[in-house]
């Protein structure tokens, strides 16, 4: 920089002089490049986008007529009795569209996750002072929606001083909020995952242990997403499985190639204590494998690989604590 | 019922034994984990080393309840401490603590006056052993932690050492007739050059020491703010000195074989025999760790000459690590510290964005004289601290910009004021880089309306600096 564009070192008048921004203002963060628009998964055919448009308009259509029906035939026939059904269906209608609302805010607070990471990350790579101030607000907003993490923040806040490096300001984030939050996303992958096993395990009937892993998974994501400060309904739910699904497909073959061994080698020391344990064990390591891809999707910062959680210590939990629960009977009637 | 009679004589018996050797297993488990933990904090006279080492201790002391004032200290993070107290210090001199955190906590708040001479300050702190295996053996184990506080001026005396008076006479009057040293010298030099013929050797010795220790004390005075002064007891003489200043009653002199110069050589050596080597054999060995401050700031700000000065005093205290495990000194004093950190302090009066710059400085000045054989890989670390904070970030108008600047009472005003501190160089800088208005560091008050009696001292990075040097040992 030359000389020009700096004041000369030295004293100046306080009135000169104008207070630095508080730390705690909120961040007025833009991203640096505009963030990248997912790409279409593939290409759709128009013609059936128009056939579900226009089945939904159809629905829509004659639903509003219905409703319109039923509500002047009651006018007709008493006017206490339509008033009070037209209040009624107002308040129905003005339900399901702050629900409507209420998800698809959810579902940009998950898209808000997405310019957190990337404002994260910025401040890693710039490794300078000051610059996490913004990103902590910023992580705030989005994180601290339970008086716990609220308080986990104002401990946070305590700690980090503008004289701190950004990197120094990183790792107290990761460690005071990141960490825990870890542990409670991770806490809700092992349980829904050794639920998986032992009701797939249990079920007496084929289609009933695919519909428990279904439904472990949905209120698994839910957990996880809460524990990460969203609070999805069930469309939002969709919107972020979606998500997950989509980050799947992006992992490398070798990962891939990996796990299946793991998964295969397990499959085949869980088979080797009964069929049945070895399907249980196999649907929950998947349900937990989807679990720790919901965390990755739902973290406001990348894992590192020092903090990443390992499929292969779940599916050691998991395998111990089916073992476990199946020689608890035994043990009884023993 | 006889034999129940036996097994409750046999259970009264075995029951207080069983508790007896489980109380012993775990007195000697707690023995075991038990360590003492010596650490030396020195630097030149104004670097700050006694705020420093009373903020350390105030912050420690607190840290059991406000885990937050130390979140780099692993101990204090993963609330494992258990308890801290002051205890009773064996050395003479105890490190005047209450003294100090009185100045800091007074209204107006005031710089305390600086020590000198050699003082400890002890601490017990009690905490969790983290490890299962440590855990087995004692569920709370101490670290009692020994400050040292000493003047850093005597370290530099340690390449006098390895030196006889003529090549060391020769080598300081060679520095002295160097600018900016020259002039400071003057007196002296015309002095050393042309001893009075007739006087007594012993008056003539007297008067050029103390022409001499004039020159040192102007050469740390400002404006120069030169940092290597040897002999270093000359301005800082300890106890030892004091009581016999006889010891310090001698000048390098010019080559000659006069009765004043036999004199100033026996006095020379009596020097490193009764000051020098009893310090680094008596004390200096006994250091686990050790805190060596740099006012590096103080140093920019005089210009290149005390820049190189403050250079070269710092590479006289760095020989002490490179004579590697197996040099003569090494030997001599058996040496055992194998942690040193070396900080630039004062970090507060510059702003944020320089600190990685002001690092980097510190480093490449080390490490222009090569590397460490005396110490292992990691057992160096160059990093900033500032005691006690006492600037606040503001921002300065420029051509209608905002510019990073610090706002504080500077020493001698009344009011607060803005100082733009100007850029740290973060190459080793050539005098080219010492222009008009370039850079510029002020002293700055006490902050007021910080309460470190109940609050904690609010520094710069002191938390780092005590991980490093004893959270090792709170395994």
């Amino acid at each position: 920089m030359t000389p020009e564009t700096k004041p000369k070192a030295g004293l100046y008048p306080v009135g000169q002089a104008e207070p630095a921004p508080p730390p705690k203002l909120p961040a007025t963060f833009e991203p640096a490049e505009p963030l990248p628009a997912p790409e279409p998964s593939r290409r759709r055919n128009p013609a059936w986008r128009w056939v579900v448009r226009t089945g939904a308009a159809l629905v829509l259509g004659l639903i509003v007529l219905d409703l319109g029906l039923f509500l002047e035939g009651l006018f007709d026939r008493s006017l206490a009795l339509g008033a009070a059904f037209s209040l009624l269906v107002g308040a129905a209608v003005v339900a399901i569209l702050s629900w409507i609302g209420m998800e698809i805010r959810q579902i940009r607070k998950l898209g808000a996750v997405e310019a957190i990471r990337i404002h994260a990350a910025e401040v890693l790579a710039r490794d300078g002072h000051g610059g996490a101030m913004g990103f902590l607000a910023e992580a705030r907003r989005a994180l601290a929606d339970r008086p716990a993490v609220a308080r986990r923040f104002d401990r946070l806040e305590d700690m980090v001083l503008e004289t701190m490096s950004d990197r120094d300001a990183m790792e107290l984030f990761r460690r005071e909020i990141l960490v825990p939050l870890d542990m409670e996303a991770y806490s809700a992958v092992r349980r829904a995952a050794q639920w998986t096993a032992i009701g797939v395990s249990a079920s007496p009937v084929a289609g009933l242990d695919a519909l428990i892993a279904l439904w472990r998974s949905v209120r698994m994501i839910r957990q996880i997403a809460e524990a990460y400060g969203l609070r999805p309904g069930p469309i939002a739910t969709m919107s972020l499985a979606r998500r997950v699904l989509t980050g799947v497909a992006g992992i490398s073959v070798v990962d891939v190639m990996g796990d299946m061994w793991a998964q295969h080698l397990g499959h085949r020391v869980a088979g080797l204590l009964s069929a049945k344990l070895a399907e249980g064990v196999y649907a929950a390591v998947r349900v937990a494998r989807l679990g720790l891809l919901a965390m990755g999707t739902c973290r406001p910062v990348p894992f590192t690989s020092e903090d990443e959680p390992s499929l292969s210590r779940l599916r050691t939990e998991i395998t111990g604590s089916l073992v476990r629960s199946l020689n608890r009977p035994e043990k009884a009637e023993g | 019922m006889d034999r129940k009679t036996a097994a409750d004589r046999f259970g009264r018996w075995v029951a207080p034994v069983a508790a007896e050797a489980g109380r012993q297993f775990r007195r000697a488990g707690e023995a075991v984990l038990s360590q003492t933990i010596r650490v030396a904090v020195t630097g030149l006279a104004r670097s700050g080393k006694t705020v420093l080492t009373a903020a350390l201790v105030q912050n420690l002391l607190l840290a059991r309840e406000r885990p937050t004032l130390l979140p780099f200290f692993a101990p204090a993070h993963e609330r494992r401490l258990l308890g801290v107290e002051r205890l009773p210090t064996r050395l003479r001199t105890s490190f005047p603590f209450d003294m100090v955190m009185n100045c800091l906590s007074a209204d107006p708040p005031v710089w305390p006056p600086s020590t000198s001479g050699i003082s400890e300050l002890r601490l017990a702190i009690e905490y969790r052993p983290r490890g299962i295996g440590a855990r087995l053996l004692a569920d709370r184990a101490a670290v009692t932690f020994v400050l040292i506080d000493y003047p850093g001026e005597w370290l530099l005396d340690l390449p006098m050492l390895e030196r006889g008076y003529e090549a060391w006479s020769a080598e300081t009057l060679g520095l002295a007739r160097t600018p900016p040293r020259d002039a400071l010298a003057r007196p002296f030099l015309s002095a050393a050059e042309a001893p009075l013929a007739n006087a007594p050797a012993e008056a003539e010795a007297e008067r050029l020491s103390a022409l001499y220790t004039e020159y040192l004390r102007a050469c740390r005075a400002n404006p120069v703010n030169l940092s290597f002064v040897q002999p270093g007891r000359f301005l800082l003489p300890g106890r030892e000195a004091e009581a016999d200043p006889r010891l310090l009653r001698f000048a390098p002199l010019p080559p000659g074989s006069t009765r004043l110069h036999a004199l100033m050589a026996e006095r020379f050596e009596r020097y490193k025999r009764v000051l020098v080597e009893p310090f680094f054999r008596d004390h200096f060995r006994r250091f686990d760790r050790q805190l060596v401050l740099v006012d590096l700031l103080s140093a920019l700000d005089s210009g290149y000459e005390a820049f190189r000065d403050a250079e070269r005093a710092m590479n006289a205290v760095l020989s002490v690590y490179r004579y590697g495990r197996t040099g003569l000194i090494r030997q001599l004093f058996g040496a055992r510290i194998d942690k040193v950190l070396f900080a630039a302090t004062k970090a507060d009066h510059i702003t944020p964005n320089q600190y990685n710059n002001l690092r980097a400085l510190l480093e490449a000045m080390a490490m222009r004289e090569g590397r460490f054989p005396g110490l292992e890989e990691g057992a160096l670390a160059f990093g900033l601290v500032a005691a006690l904070k006492c600037t606040e970030p503001a921002m300065l108008r420029f051509q209608g910009r905002p510019v990073e600047a610090l706002r504080g009472v500077p020493v001698g005003a009344e009011e607060e004021q803005v100082l733009y501190p100007g850029e740290i160089p973060a190459h080793y800088p050539t005098p080219a880089d010492w222009r008009e208005g370039r850079f510029r560091f002020v002293d700055f008050l006490p902050p007021r309306r910080s309460d470190p009696l109940r609050q904690g001292v609010r520094g710069i990075y002191l938390d780092k600096a005590l991980d490093f040097l004893i959270g090792d040992r709170f395994r």
